[in-house]
């Protein structure tokens, strides 16, 4: 099982809600998109277990690059599936982390 | 049958009913951020087998801590989270706070968590020993 952690506000915004998760990997429910330019990444909300937190992570745009979808799953994938001792970041705004092809501005964290 | 990790978690020296509790990491469903020096982290509960699409209310610990550490605990749970099978000791309240540098306590019972300092300051993390909540039932 790997824990998968998404921030997306710097460090002196910490504490708030719609800003921090982790999540283990066996609660995604799946990505599809909320724009041209974005991946939405669904996770059960541990607040309220029949709804879901949403992960927007910000990408190229789909009109001119047709795959930036597709290469931004793999992406994400590739961090719920990866070999880490403790947790894995898929982004975190406060130490400038992101994904290859990700940009952080716009990407959000939003808690149900 | 895999082995099964287990935090024990401790709210108070006095250790009455409902204060302290062994969650199990595979049980582990997500976290909130309550304030600039919380995080919670919560379970599917323990009087429950299992739930579907229905809402419950899930188990809890709240751990308070160093102003704006929540990156470095969150990280620190989840590396104790995956060890494979055992026992961790991520709090026992024996009225003493967190060392002042966030090394282990583990040798003297408090703690077997080590918190790694605050990525972008250099803030050694502590976890206040007086504010740990935890929620079962």
């Amino acid at each position: 099982m790997n824990y998968i952690i998404a921030n997306d506000v710097a460090l002196t915004s910490l504490g708030a809600a719609d800003g921090t998760v982790m999540f283990p990997t066996n609660m995604v429910l799946g990505m599809d998109t909320s724009a041209d330019t974005k991946l939405r990444l669904s996770v059960r909300s541990p607040l309220d277990t029949d709804d879901a937190d949403l992960i927007n992570i910000v990408h190229a745009d789909t009109n001119t690059e047709e795959k930036a979808f597709r290469n931004m799953v793999d992406e994400v994938v590739s961090v719920l599936n990866g070999d880490f001792a403790g947790a894995a970041v898929l982004f975190d705004v406060a130490n400038n982390i992101s994904l290859p092809g990700q940009t952080l501005t716009g990407s959000t964290v939003t808690q149900d | 049958m895999t082995k099964e990790t287990f935090l024990y978690v401790a709210e108070s020296a006095t250790y009455a009913t409902g204060d302290q509790a062994a969650f199990r990491a595979s049980h582990f469903i997500g976290c909130e951020t309550p304030s600039t020096t919380s995080t919670r982290f919560l379970f599917s509960p323990v009087d429950k087998f299992q739930f579907g699409a229905v809402n419950v209310t899930p188990d809890s610990f709240t751990l308070t801590h160093t102003l704006d550490g929540h990156i470095e605990v969150l990280k620190a749970v989840a590396g104790a989270m995956k060890k494979p099978g055992g026992f961790v000791v991520i709090q026992d309240d024996e009225g003493t706070a967190f060392s002042t540098d966030g090394s282990s306590l583990g040798s003297i019972g408090f703690s077997d968590i080590d918190y790694a300092p605050i990525a972008s300051t250099g803030t050694a993390v502590e976890v206040d020993g007086t504010g740990v909540v935890v929620a079962t039932l």
